[in-house]
């Protein structure tokens, strides 16, 4: 599998995400709990945590679909609250069960992402053929994508997350259930996107993920960041051997917190 | 990057919404749906029509049967309103449409013309052929039949912009205060609406009923069933139909205005199978310390009916019709009499009204699309 049609497209502006003092509320349930994090442009920043920690959520945020309880979120000097359509232009997202519009046909549920997303037309059309191309999806142009199988869905909405080119991709869980074809695929996809430069943030509960996509790594659990740094350092803070594996430093990262009687 | 204008957005919206809905297989289905509710709607007319005959049920009592019945169209709708049905949206429609840059406000839009245009489509057919039956019976021109039907359709359009509306003002844009009058004025459409049950109870003048013509419900009623009898009326017409066309107007107006900020957490987003929980998560609220065994099974049927927003539904056409024995228990009329007429007719509409906060544009279609049968084979052997 090659991406190197996406690899070829040239680096992007730099735009970095700045999150600050973010808190969620889903009634009486905090989800997300005066989060603050600073992503660098260029930066692959990984966001890991257990089921439930909140990861999806925050990610929902930052994509404008969930409105902060409090807080802000600014995507290069956008405020996604202040100026939504402005912010969304530049985000990519996959969500983390995508849901295609599965009565479409592969080509039209592409062209219709990328025309509301603004990509004009003849723009569009090369971008889909590309893409198409160099996942190997070309003759499924013409199928419904709810007769695709579970791994060309996931292709489809990579596609469908870079069309329009993003300075910023989100991605929610991008390698969890798939086979593992597919997930070299969807590795080489990231690769190729982060070379260009684009800031990314990617959430997992896989740490073998985490550990080779990411440069920075937040630890997130029960709503709350619970450590931030790159491998070395939260070696460090969990006071860990030099040679303890990431799965050893995030139990000891997040069993003293989990043990915290005020965590609710 | 092009910059497409707010009416290619909705343009767009629409194009593909439409095109991703209507596969061959759910077209077909659709077709014997409707074949299925012209037969019924043929049927049920010609009872009426006879019924009406034998006992001698006067045009006006026509207009507030069809007020009622349109007005428990309107109650269905308001109660998905308030479930955040009033927008119906797909998992989907989330991750995609709600990320784009597209302007909620063209959002907006683009689902009020969808379902509205859906509506139409679908709804005509039935409906000619109900007015069509009318206007036989009164020998009336057949482009009376068609002039009600397109009357009755603004009345269905009014109720799916009413349904948005309220979902829309349940966001956090409009202020307190305003959420009070909000639901002083609701409760009034409702009890105004429902006014013509009062027929039921004998020696109540007639004139109450009449209330309701300066509501939507009425308004279509009277027209729609005015045309087709041949009752003879022009300029009260015009102003009963201007009035309509006012109340379609002002709703939308309110709805894109209230459609400018982020409402998308408002809605309530269809699943595919599976029943729908108010909150994907919930926190448990079942808590038995001391608590008399009574009191937890009260407990656990009031968290059971305030998940399940079918069960709500359910319970709130129960609650009227319940309420509907009570003031008919009371009249004491159980002969064959107009009113034991309209009783049946309000069973129907009560069972109508649910189906109707189900209706929008979604349930319908998905039901032939995940039905265990294979429309797609079906539609095969068809063609
Ligand atoms: N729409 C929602 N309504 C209520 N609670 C929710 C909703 N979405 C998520 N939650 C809750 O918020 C918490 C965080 O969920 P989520 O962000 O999906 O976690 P993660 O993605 O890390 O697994 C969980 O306790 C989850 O049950
Ligand atoms: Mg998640």
């Amino acid at each position: 599998m090659s991406c190197s049609s996406v690899l070829q497209k040239g680096s992007t502006s730099m735009v970095e995400i700045s999150i600050e003092n973010l808190t969620k509320h889903y009634g009486t349930l905090v989800a997300l709990d005066n989060v603050s994090l600073k992503i660098t442009s260029g930066e692959v920043f990984g966001l890991l945590g257990p089921n439930g920690a909140g990861k999806s959520t925050l990610l929902k945020t930052l994509v404008g679909i969930l409105r902060p309880t409090s807080g802000t979120i600014r995507i290069g000097a956008i405020d996604i609250v202040a100026d939504p359509e402005k912010a969304k232009k530049m985000i990519g997202y996959l969500p983390e069960n995508p849901s295609l519009y599965t009565g479409l046909t592969t080509q039209e549920f592409l062209q219709f992402v990328g025309k509301i997303r603004g990509v004009s037309d003849d723009l569009l059309d090369r971008e889909i053929s590309e893409s198409l191309k160099s996942f190997g999806l070309e003759e499924k142009r013409n199928s419904l994508v709810g007769t695709l199988s579970k791994g060309m869905k996931q292709k489809v909405a990579l596609i469908a997350t870079s069309l329009h080119s993003p300075q910023v991709l989100v991605l929610d869980e991008p390698l969890t259930a798939l086979d593992p074809k597919t997930r070299v695929s969807v590795k080489d996809w990231i690769g190729g996107q982060t070379a260009r430069g684009v800031t990314t943030i990617l959430s997992t509960h896989d740490l073998d993920v985490a550990q080779t996509h990411a440069g920075r790594i937040a630890i997130i659990d029960h709503g709350k960041i619970v450590a931030v740094g790159d491998i070395e350092s939260l070696r460090h803070m969990a006071n860990t051997a030099s040679d303890a594996r990431l799965e050893d430093v995030f139990l000891r990262l997040t069993e003293e917190k989990g043990e915290d009687p005020a965590r609710r | 990057m092009s910059v497409t204008s707010p009416l290619g957005t909705v343009g767009i919206l629409v194009r593909y919404w439409v095109k991703g809905r209507f596969t061959k297989a759910t077209i077909l289905g659709l077709i014997i749906g409707e074949a299925f509710s012209v037969i019924f709607i043929l049927f049920g007319s010609s009872t009426y029509l006879s019924f009406s005959n034998r006992v001698g049920l006067t045009t006006g009592l026509s207009e507030v049967a069809g007020s009622l019945v349109l007005a428990l169209y309107l109650v269905g709708l308001i109660q998905s309103g308030f479930n955040g049905g009033g927008l119906p949206v797909s998992a989907s429609d989330v991750d995609y449409v709600f990320t784009s840059p597209v302007p909620p406000r063209e959002v907006f839009a683009a689902k009020v013309l969808l379902n509205s245009l859906t509506t139409v489509l679908f709804g005509f057919p039935p409906i000619i052929v109900l007015y069509l039956r009318f206007s036989a019976y009164y020998h009336t021109p057949m482009t009376t039949a068609i002039l009600a039907g397109l009357v009755t359709l603004v009345f269905l359009v009014i109720g799916l912009l009413l349904a948005a509306d309220i979902t829309l003002s349940l966001g956090r844009g409009i202020g307190e205060r305003k959420k009070l009058w909000r639901n002083m004025f609701i409760v009034l459409v409702l009890v105004l609406s429902l006014l013509p049950i009062t027929l039921l109870i004998p020696g109540i003048p007639v004139e109450i009923a009449e209330v309701t013509r300066v509501l939507p419900n009425g308004l279509a009623a009277i027209v729609s069933v005015g045309l087709v009898s041949g009752t003879p009326g022009g300029l009260d017409y015009i102003v009963d139909l201007l009035l309509l066309f006012a109340w379609l107007g002002g709703f939308l107006v309110l709805g894109v205005r209230m459609a400018r900020g982020h409402f998308y957490e408002l809605l309530e987003v269809s699943t595919p199978g599976g029943e729908k929980f108010d909150h994907p998560n919930q926190t448990s609220r079942l808590d038995p310390r001391g608590r008399s065994i009574w009191s937890i099974v009260r407990l656990k049927e009031k968290i059971l009916i305030s998940r399940t927003r079918e069960a709500r539904a359910l319970f709130i056409n129960a609650m009227f019709l319940s309420g509907f024995l009570v003031i008919y228990a009371l009249s004491g009329s159980f002969q064959s009499s107009p009113t034991s007429f309209l009783f049946i007719l309000f069973i129907i509409g009560s069972f109508g009204s649910g189906t109707a906060s189900r209706w929008i544009e979604k349930e319908r279609l998905w039901i032939l699309k995940s039905s265990p049968v294979s429309m797609r084979r079906l539609a095969c052997l068809w063609s």
